[in-house]
């Protein structure tokens, strides 16, 4: 079949756009439509395809002798040009090959294996002090309760400050041979480097061993997932379920489905879980992903409790109530499921719980009522 | 290629840390592509190496307010360009870019036919399309599948609208694509 020459270059346009990712899906159906009368073009685009996935390779070896040049100009022009790597292993970054990407993206692993070794294994009930006092070494244990936080230094040197709710459990010979503590609740830890005694901090679902570095622990028992953030250095976590080792890079974090059980019956959130058919096998809940900032000053708000400030970005009302139980120490009740999943975004520094809630009304129209510790909220 | 995610991580880093952990990771990831841009304005291999490791070093001195820029990877391109231009202006007394003095060399374009459903043979033939595509034609046809900018990011590098892109790139997969139905036709066991 013939076409007039404005119909073929409409084809190839479309075609480009549709090669270099620019094709509305408006454009894909017309595209679509035309390749139907062209069985050949439709075949040289699968080629093209083939060929635009298909990246040139680069010459490393010279880009690395052109960079270390640009060094030596920044040096002779008085610039400082910095450290050349935060990790004082002496391994030059540029020599450095990024692991291979699928791996740092998205971790996925069969539900039903998870579910195996699940049940019971990171419920943390402070009710059963369970068999503490028979242990054979004595253990310190520092704790706080909601509403307070604290900050330690450990024999070793390095800096604990423990959000509220939260314990840190470690041996009477803590730092003989190795640094080892296990902890229940979140924390933020600035490590005093030792490469000889290795750093360990053991949660129900991962154990998270470093050098010398700083990062955030989150894992408490009532939320959805249990995090590690890195501000600085490099971490390497090992999944109490499987024996993979994931190191992470500063600015970065990873997050675990603490309920899987909610997460194969599809009741978590609907967001998160968009796309995932609620019974599938595999599904993602390991998740490699960023630190968040807020957007007014980049301040981290996974360490922001530190600086004594509650931030949460578009979180639903019954993850902020989590939250705000274990700040201000009290306990807060929804008079429906409506009213758990308003979302809010917000900052709070001083604020008693009566200014925070009231802050909060003036973006969505909702009641409390505050008596002694208990708060409910309704329509 | 880095994608927009890994982009903005590092940017972050790039302000937030003291070492060139972040910085050598982006000079790695776009020193090339950068490279070859800057040999399309100024026509001298030294030259351009020297312009792209200028727009290099003031990122570095500005890094503090690194994470603020948007799309960090037009703004490279867009540094770049402009440091060809201050070079131009300062050796020839030229100021203005115009598309038509540019021209892309697209030495480092090789495909390796092995992860390819055809041929080298028409591996070969299709790279001898490539370069002989006129040289307007050749360097959008680069920005697009080479480095990956968006039309609307080489519209504004390059100072033309999104229907010069759109024709310019029809024009080279046309070329391309018919190249290819020759090779196929050509095989043997094909009908003609």
């Amino acid at each position: 079949m013939e076409f007039n020459n404005e119909h073929t270059n409409r084809v190839w346009a479309l075609m480009a756009r549709k090669l270099s990712g620019e094709a509305t899906p408006e454009e894909l159906a017309e595209l679509q439509a035309l390749l139907g009368d062209m069985p050949e073009e439709n075949y040289s685009l699968e080629i093209m395809q083939d060929l635009w996935n298909n990246k040139p390779r680069v010459d490393r070896q010279y880009a690395e002798t052109e960079y270390k040049s640009m060094i030596q100009r920044m040096q002779s022009m008085g610039i400082d040009e910095g450290k050349f790597s935060e990790d004082e292993s002496g391994n030059s970054i540029i020599e450095l090959e990024q692991p291979p990407r699928k791996n740092r993206r998205l971790i996925f692993f069969s539900i039903l294996g998870a579910m195996i070794i699940g049940g019971g294994l990171f419920f943390y009930d402070s009710a059963v002090p369970a068999s503490k006092s028979e242990t054979p070494v004595a253990k310190n244990e520092i704790s706080t309760r909601y509403g307070s936080k604290t900050n330690l230094v450990l024999p070793d040197g390095s800096k604990v400050w423990l959000n509220a709710g939260s314990k840190i459990t470690y041996d009477k010979n803590y730092g003989s041979s190795i640094r080892e503590l296990t902890l229940v609740g979140e924390a933020y830890f600035d490590v005093v480097k030792n490469p000889s005694k290795p750093f360990i901090i053991h949660t129900s679902k991962m154990d998270i061993k470093v050098l010398g570095t700083a990062f955030d622990v989150k894992c408490y028992p009532d939320e959805k997932t249990t995090e590690t953030s890195l501000i600085r250095g490099s971490v390497e976590i090992t999944l109490k379920d499987r024996s993979q080792k994931i190191i992470l890079k500063p600015n970065e974090k990873i997050t675990i489905n603490n309920d899987d059980v909610n997460m194969q019956l599809g009741k978590n959130d609907p967001v998160k879980n968009a796309g995932t058919p609620s019974n599938a096998v595999h599904a993602p809940i390991i998740t490699l992903g960023y630190l968040t900032r807020e957007p007014v000053n980049n301040e981290i708000i996974e360490t922001s409790w530190i600086n004594n400030r509650l931030i949460f970005s578009d979180e639903r009302f019954d993850d902020i109530a989590v939250k705000m139980e274990r700040w201000f120490g009290v306990k807060i009740q929804f008079g429906s499921e409506k009213l758990k999943k308003l979302r809010f975004t917000g900052a709070f520094e001083n604020e008693t719980i009566d200014q925070a809630l009231s802050a909060m009304q003036l973006t969505t129209a909702f009641k409390f009522n505050i008596n002694k510790d208990q708060i409910t909220i309704t329509h | 290629m880095l994608n927009a995610a890994e982009i903005k991580n590092l940017q972050q880093r790039l302000s937030d840390e003291d070492c060139q952990d972040a910085f050598g990771q982006l000079y790695m990831a776009f020193m090339h592509r950068l490279l070859q841009f800057a040999s399309s304005i100024i026509k001298n291999h030294e030259l351009a190496e020297e312009i792209v490791s200028d727009v290099f070093i003031r990122i570095w001195q500005n890094r503090k307010q690194a994470f603020k820029i948007e799309n960090f990877k037009l703004y490279l391109y867009v540094s770049t360009r402009n440091t060809a231009l201050n070079y131009l202006s300062r050796h020839y007394r030229k100021q203005e870019l115009s598309i038509d003095d540019m021209s892309m060399n697209l030495s480092t374009l090789s495909y390796n036919p092995e992860e390819l459903l055809i041929t080298s043979e028409a591996v070969r033939k299709i790279e001898n399309e490539i370069q002989k595509l006129p040289p307007r034609c050749k360097l959008i046809f680069k920005l697009v599948k080479e480095d990956g900018l968006k039309y609307n990011d080489i519209a504004q590098l390059l100072n033309i609208s999104v229907k010069t892109i759109d024709s310019q790139m029809a024009i080279a997969v046309k070329k391309i694509g018919n190249a290819i139905k020759f090779e196929l036709n050509k095989a043997p066991g094909r009908p003609c």
